[in-house]
């Protein structure tokens, strides 16, 4: 391609002294940011009963919670890290309102804009969306992705790489991790793996069959492999993606039960990785399709403390860049 | 030499929103025809009613401009529009633009009726199953931005089965827009075995590759889709070697609120018709194009195609470099991801 300018930033979620300003992405993000988020997040939990803190990081700012596609979970989350940091949250619910009378994006969150919010944290279907959004606020307003298209969902890795951490050290470097289903369609996915490329993680495995599969995937510096069994051995960390029900309908699966069969994480099955290895899903869980339910809840699952540590890495991750977004222009 | 003269330049795919501005951005680039898409006006050019209100408006305000008709009513893909009518009202060939179709009798009838017309079909291949809601060329760039991919084989699979009708319907058939390496091999393969078949390409897509999408660019957001880079070295390689006989400018307007939005909602498109020689003759200085053959494809090859002579002659500084201002350019829209681009080529006087 000929090598000339297009004026597009590439990564507008760093400001000029590299620090976080938007979190639109673990791309593009470097070791030692990350770090500070995990230890950030670390930070909020009080060591004496392992409970989030109540802190006035925020107090007087607001945050707009602006989700045009469906989240109970994540929705949450935010919605709680945000008051757990003093702030004031809106809740909005776009598909029902606002651009359904054709009114755009742009337009929508610039209205909301006018109303003083401090921080969008948005999910659109769009990929690309949040680095839209990010180009065009006000310079002290920070955006936050969560969730763009099959783009990103950084807030999820990160509270992943949390967990990790907890339960595997801070050396990812020895670490084999392998993110197994509907890699295709996953956000989660293609954010967990900047972010384990990023901690220095060197075995990142992609499991699950062909239609599954994003084109050209080993770009991405991982292995990809169709056959679940062979794969799994080694493994210090299971992660399970969900698969949506519509996934049948558009033929890239004859059913949930042949997916259960082939890619389903079983007792028996992870009993081939290392004795020690956890297993994740960034839920809600199809218990029987990805995951048995004895997985899910078993021993080695690491599935709800997901979602309590989720709440202290966004506490994190809005902190960090709503500071570093208004401290040039207060 | 750095001044040359060359016969006025055609080009096959301009849709226009305003006649005049269009006009204006054509002649800087020394092009002295071009053929407006049957999109470009409201209703859609199917029939010779319509025709004649838009020769009437061609005559005034865009006196270059050629018509391309509909080959089914309003582009609908199932009932043929009038083409002998059409013919008769000027249009030099008859096009469905971007439209896919979905009836392959449909389109075979609609071949067999142009050849016992004596009218050139200008046919898109695009199978829309499996570009099934893509926005970007299925490769590794798309994977990594989480863009649904439109996959290389939702254009040469679609190309191949067209093909096929062309054996069996002798029709003589214009091939648009070709963007994969495969259609290039398909195309070659079809003129070696004699069949009346030629194609063109849109500049965009020998400048540009995957690449350019990074940062989620929408000016970028084009259909086809930028490929990945051995596709781009295919097509201009298929230029040199005259298996595509045109360069088209591809040209289409979007406004800013088009644009204005996510990628994948954005509206596809890119607007730089008086950029066409320009980026042609920049990549000829980079070594890329070769300059005869390019310059071919900008006037005897598109004139070849239509059935036409070129109209006069251009002269043009190919060394002549200047800085791109999207804000100054004269065609109806500014969605052009060349802003701030250095090229080479001026037109000094035509």
């Amino acid at each position: 391609m000929m090598q000339q300018p297009f004026g597009t930033e590439l990564n507008p979620q760093l400001n000029a002294h590299s620090e976080l300003q938007h979190f639109l992405d673990t791309d593009g993000l470097n070791r030692e940011l990350i770090e500070q988020i995990l230890d950030t997040a670390t930070s909020f939990f009080n060591p004496a009963d392992g409970l989030i803190k109540k802190v006035p990081l925020l107090r007087g700012k607001t945050v707009a919670n602006v989700f045009f596609e469906a989240s109970t979970r994540t929705r949450t989350t935010f919605e709680v890290a945000a008051k757990r940091l003093s702030a004031d949250v809106l809740n909005l619910d776009i598909n029902t309102s606002a651009t359904s009378k054709g009114e755009s994006l742009l337009d929508t969150i610039k209205n909301l804009q006018a109303m003083q919010v401090d921080m969008f944290v948005m999910r659109h279907a769009d990929s690309g969306a949040a680095h839209f959004l990010a180009q065009h606020v006000a310079p002290h307003v920070s955006v936050v992705n969560a969730g763009d298209g099959r783009h990103a969902h950084p807030s999820q890795a990160l509270l992943d790489m949390f967990t990790i951490r907890r339960h595997k050290g801070a050396d990812f470097s020895k670490l084999s991790v392998a993110i197994i289903g509907d890699i295709l369609h996953s956000r989660v996915a293609r954010s967990q793996i900047h972010a384990l490329k990023l901690l220095g993680c060197k075995d990142i495995r992609l499991i699950g069959p062909e239609t599954l599969m994003p084109n050209h995937a080993e770009a991405m510096g991982v292995s990809c492999h169709h056959e679940l069994e062979p794969a799994l051995k080694g493994l210090d960390v299971m992660i399970a993606l969900r698969l949506q029900k519509e996934r049948m309908q558009s033929a890239l699966l004859p059913s949930e039960r042949e997916f259960f069969k082939e890619y389903g994480l079983t007792q028996q099955r992870v009993a081939l990785a290392k004795p020690d290895a956890i297993v994740m899903h960034p839920g809600p869980t199809n218990r029987g399709v990805e995951i048995a339910a004895d997985v899910a809840d078993g021993k080695q699952s690491v599935i709800l403390e997901q979602v309590n540590v989720g709440i202290a890495v966004r506490m994190a991750v809005m902190s960090i860049c709503l500071g570093n977004r208004q401290k040039e222009v207060r | 030499m750095t001044q040359i003269k060359i016969p006025g330049l055609i080009d096959l795919a301009v849709r226009a929103k305003q006649l005049s501005a269009e006009q204006a951005a054509a002649e800087k680039s020394g092009i002295t025809r071009f053929c407006l898409q049957p999109d470009s006006s409201k209703p859609v050019l199917d029939d010779a009613a319509v025709a004649q209100a838009m020769q009437k408006k061609i005559d005034q305000y865009a006196p270059s401009a050629l018509m391309l008709g509909a080959i089914t009513q309003s582009l609908g893909g199932t009932q043929l529009a009038e083409m002998a009518a059409l013919k008769q009202s000027g249009c030099i060939a008859l096009t469905d633009a971007s439209q896919p179709w979905s009836s392959h009798q449909t389109l075979k009838r609609a071949m067999e009726y142009a050849k016992s017309i004596g009218i050139a079909l200008h046919l898109t291949a695009q199978d829309s199953s499996l570009a099934d809601g893509g926005c970007a060329h299925a490769g590794a760039v798309a994977s990594q931005l989480g863009l649904p991919g439109i996959p290389s084989s939702s254009e040469s699979g679609a190309l191949a089965m067209m093909l096929e009708l062309v054996e069996e319907t002798g029709a003589r058939i214009h091939f648009c827009r070709l963007s994969t390496e495969r259609s290039v091999k398909l195309i070659q393969r079809a003129k070696k075995r004699g069949l009346p078949v030629t194609a063109d390409v849109s500049i965009h897509n020998l400048v540009l590759d995957e690449e350019a999408l990074r940062g989620y660019n929408s000016l970028c957001h084009v259909q086809p889709p930028l490929r990945g880079n051995a596709d781009r070295l295919a097509l201009i390689a298929g230029v040199n070697a005259g298996t595509i006989d045109a360069i088209t400018s591809h040209h289409q307007p979007c406004t800013e609120d088009d644009k204005l939005t996510p990628f994948p909602s954005s509206k596809p498109g890119i607007a730089a018709l008086e950029l066409l020689l320009p980026l042609t003759l920049t990549l000829c200085k980079q070594g890329e194009l070769e300059q005869g053959a390019a310059l071919n494809a900008l006037t005897t090859g598109p004139a070849e195609v239509l059935g036409i002579e070129c109209k006069g002659f251009v002269l043009c500084n190919t060394e002549k470099a200047f800085t791109v201002d999207s804000a100054q350019m004269l065609g109806s829209d500014r969605n052009c991801p060349y802003h701030g681009w250095k090229l080479n080529g001026v037109i000094t006087t035509n």
